[in-house]
């Protein structure tokens, strides 16, 4: 008898537990549902649509500044060396009315009158990564396109012994004043190399936006420069890219890398001996410290005008620990 | 450690058990029901949600066309009817937008709608600057605005379609959830029902099995009480409060009827005892009444014929004819010794007298044809003082003379042995006559011996007493409730009729003395 009880109690209990579990669960997630609490300011952060590891990293370092202050920060993705996307993603911020914006500025002149209207509006602004393209009373927050360059040089001499043939590829176009921070790079380099009379470049090409560039880049250099030591490049997304020619070519160890970027195929080709090394911005600080510079100025306080981050040189030396870094980051 | 026992079945009353076994199964029901009610509910409200959650959108979406274009309309016709559509658009769009606002969540679409309302707002602000721009005739201002709000309604409708298409997708991928969920719960109803129809019954029919077990097992038990067999043994039933009580009272029960059988049944051998024992005292009467009717038969009036011959012996012996005198006497005793009735007892001295005077009446009557033997020791007092029943020597005696000496010509002895032997007092009245068979030694004893000499007195010559020897060994078996009372032995051409008596006996009639009338 009982256990005709218990089995009844255990039956409607589970029809219970079941019941429970419906209107926990039953309910699908329609991807609007609520914070827990309310973010104190909105702060969006204009970003390349891209999978390099410099965004992923600088978004995750941004989002856990947005979590860290209570703040909701919206990543606004804009097609990758699209100057107008950039500025229509401005343009809707202004108008959208947030608390506060990061953006990387391409064209100083239209976006001044942007910064303008969000100046009027009492929107907070930052930009970051863009110390060439310097907007008036407008904070940046990102590492120094010149120490970049240099660093890069430095490393490339000592792969290559201090003496060779340098062939450098830089993103994007290099002439005009939309190359700005690209010249301040290459000037880094230049200026690397300077004590190093035994080191001559011998070209310097500019990728374009379009895909599947960097091969056909590459491979034009080997044909025509055969001679050559080694290559620096600027661009993350291009870095492995080159490292994979080389070693179509069978040119590893022939041709010495310094590329750009802690792309997980980056450090792989590193510790494998293909790339010597990179150079790598610490974009999960300058996404954090986005966030943090808005918040602060939000919050009624004064910023200083440039905050410079990290750069980090990764080899065979040091790269699995910046991998274990970069994975904690993660 | 202590067991903590949730509830005990046990002690709980069947009421108590049959509402708490129906609550928890129409719990079960009802229950079941409800979640195939919810799971219902929960894709409706999904499907609801779905369908629902850009309306609002849409409906700012339509609306920020049509203000824009009454905007143009107003700004290039000034035209009041457009004004007024104007007015009532932009007031329509403005609590869309409001309604957007009020509903946001902190998601990325629920920033995104801010988004989209606070561009909403802006671009309303900048919609009626321009109107206030062109009724003030400022041409260059109103333009200029115009222009943005050109710019902010396409950045607007970009980015509401964008927030659309995401939505497009996202419920796609919610359809999808939906679907699954709709399959989900498909199976997990079809089972859940399934389940509880088929574990409800079982659990009625195990109830209802474990709720008449008790009762069938009784009403077996009852059975085989009626068909006569107590010898059951009630287990202890613990299934509920009323089993228990209806287990032990059946069982007392049991143990009571048993009891109370036992007792019918000694009773009824007691009655059947009494009964053999009334039986008994009315044959005995019987056998006194039928003495006592034949002593009258034979004593018309034993006081008026004792007196008589008591008067002849008187005057016998006056005439000095003592020879006479002394046979009325001895007459005059027999009868005086008959008058005390059979019913009362006499001593052994007193049957010995009785005797002693009637073999003088057959020896005066009959000279030397017969011949008197006494062996006795009257100096034994003990001997001498038992008790048996009036008249048991003289018929015996009587016997011995008719039955015996009586079918000789020559006639013979008889003899009366009384002596103590083995603390019994051995009475032996023999004869030396023509004998008696085994078969009627076995008829006289057995009690199937009919005399001829008490029914046929004629056959006698009239000098019997009237009393057979079955009659003797009646009473002798009911005063001294023993039936060995009497043997009867021929050997030697001498017939022996044997009585051994207790010397002592209490149960006994009243001893009335000779000397008593």
């Amino acid at each position: 008898m009982k256990g005709i009880y218990f089995s009844l109690a255990a039956v409607l209990t589970a029809i219970l537990v079941m019941i429970c579990g419906l209107l926990i669960t039953g309910r699908t997630d329609a991807g609007d549902s609520q914070k827990e609490q309310i973010p104190r300011y909105h702060i969006q952060v204009i970003t390349k649509n891209a999978n390099e590891h410099f965004w992923t990293t600088f978004k995750s370092g941004a989002a856990n500044a947005g979590k860290q202050a209570n703040v909701y920060v919206e990543f606004v993705n804009i097609a990758a060396d699209s100057l107008n996307s950039s500025l229509i993603a401005l343009e809707k911020a202004v108008y959208s009315g947030v608390d506060g914006i990061a953006f990387q500025a391409q064209d100083v002149e239209k976006t001044e009158a942007l910064v303008k209207k969000a100046q009027d509006k009492k929107i907070a602004l930052l930009t970051y990564e863009n110390d060439q393209n310097y907007l008036t009373d407008v904070p940046t927050v990102g590492s120094n396109s010149y120490d970049i360059g240099f660093r890069e040089g430095k490393m490339g001499i000592r792969a290559c012994g201090g003496k060779g043939r340098v062939a450098i590829i830089l993103n994007g176009n290099v002439s005009g004043a939309k190359g700005q921070n690209k010249n301040l790079k290459l000037q880094g380099m230049i200026d690397a190399f300077s004590n190093y009379s035994t080191v001559k470049v011998q070209e310097i090409y500019s990728l374009g936006s379009g895909m599947f560039k960097t091969e056909k880049l590459m491979s034009m250099i080997l044909a025509k420069q055969p001679k050559i030591d080694l290559v620096l490049c600027t661009d993350e997304r291009s870095t492995p890219g080159i490292a994979q020619v080389l070693v179509d070519e069978n040119k590893v160890g022939v041709v010495s890398i310094v590329g750009y970027g802690a792309m997980p195929q980056t450090l792989n080709y590193i510790e494998r001996g293909v790339i010597y090394g990179s150079i790598c911005p610490d974009a999960y600080h300058i996404g954090y410290n986005c966030v943090k510079q808005l918040v602060t100025i939000l919050d009624g306080e004064r910023i200083s005008d440039s905050i410079n981050t990290d750069l980090f040189s990764i080899d065979l030396s040091n790269v699995e620990q910046y991998q274990v870094i970069d994975n904690e980051k993660d | 450690m202590r067991k903590i026992k949730l509830f005990e079945t046990r002690k709980m009353k069947y009421r108590t058990k049959l509402i708490l076994f129906f609550l928890l199964s129409t719990s079960i029901v009802i229950l079941s029901s409800l979640y195939l009610y919810l799971s219902s509910q929960i894709i409706m409200w999904n499907t609801n949600e779905m369908l629902e959650k850009n309306l609002e959108l849409s409906e700012a979406y339509s609306r920020l066309q049509e203000v824009q274009n009454d905007l143009e309309l107003y700004l290039s016709t000034s035209s009041s009817d457009s004004l007024i559509a104007f007015y009532g658009d932009s007031t329509a769009l403005n609590k869309s937008s409001d309604t957007l606002l009020s509903n946001i969540s902190y998601s990325e679409r629920g920033m995104k709608i801010k988004n989209a309302a606070n561009m909403l707002h802006d671009y309303l602000n900048n919609a009626n600057d321009a109107i206030e721009k062109k009724r003030g005739r400022n041409i260059t201002a109103y333009t200029a605005i115009y222009e943005e709000t050109v710019t902010e309604c396409d950045d607007i409708t970009n980015y509401m379609e964008e927030i659309m298409s995401r939505d497009v997708i996202s419920n796609s991928s919610q359809f999808g959830k939906i679907s699954v969920q709709q399959q989900k719960f498909s199976i997990i109803n079809n089972i859940l029902i399934v389940f509880t129809v088929l574990f409800v019954i079982g659990m009625i029919a195990l109830f209802s099995f474990e709720v008449t077990k008790p009762i069938t097992t009784l009403a077996g038990f009852a059975r085989r009480i009626a068909s006569g067999d107590f010898n059951i043994k009630i287990p202890q039933d613990q299934t509920s409060q009323e089993m228990q009580t209806l287990y032990h009272v059946f069982g007392s029960m049991v143990v009571n009827i048993k009891e109370y059988v036992n007792q019918i049944q000694e009773k009824r051998r007691l009655e059947q005892t009494l009964s053999e024992e009334k039986l008994t005292n009315l044959r005995m009467k019987n056998a006194l009444r039928e003495s006592e009717l034949k002593a009258l038969q034979s004593q018309v009036n034993p006081h008026f014929i004792f007196n008589t011959i008591n008067i002849g012996s008187k005057i016998a012996m006056l005439q000095g004819d003592h020879t006479t005198c002394r046979y009325l006497e001895n007459a005059a005793d027999i009868f005086r010794y008959n008058l005390n009735g059979l019913d009362t007892a006499a001593t052994l001295e007193e049957e010995v007298s009785n005797v002693v005077s009637y073999m003088y009446l057959l020896q005066t009557r009959f000279s030397d044809m017969i011949r008197f033997k006494l062996v006795i020791d009257r100096s034994d007092k003990e001997l001498m003082g038992c008790t048996l029943p009036r008249m048991t020597l003289q018929p015996l005696i009587e016997n011995a003379y008719i039955h015996g000496i009586g079918c000789r010509e020559e006639g013979g002895t008889i003899g009366l042995k009384v002596e103590k032997r083995d603390g019994m007092a051995w009475i032996e009245v023999s004869d030396d006559g023509c004998g008696i068979s085994e078969e009627k030694i076995h008829e006289i004893l057995s009690g199937s011996f009919q005399d001829e000499s008490t029914d046929e007195r004629s056959t006698t010559g009239g000098h019997t007493t009237g009393l057979g020897l079955d009659n003797v060994l009646q009473r002798l078996r009911i005063y001294f409730n023993k039936t060995d009372v009497m043997s009867i032995k021929r050997a030697g051409g001498m017939t022996r009729f044997t009585l051994i008596l207790p010397l002592r006996h209490e149960k006994g009639w009243v001893h009335v003395s000779s000397t008593d009338r």
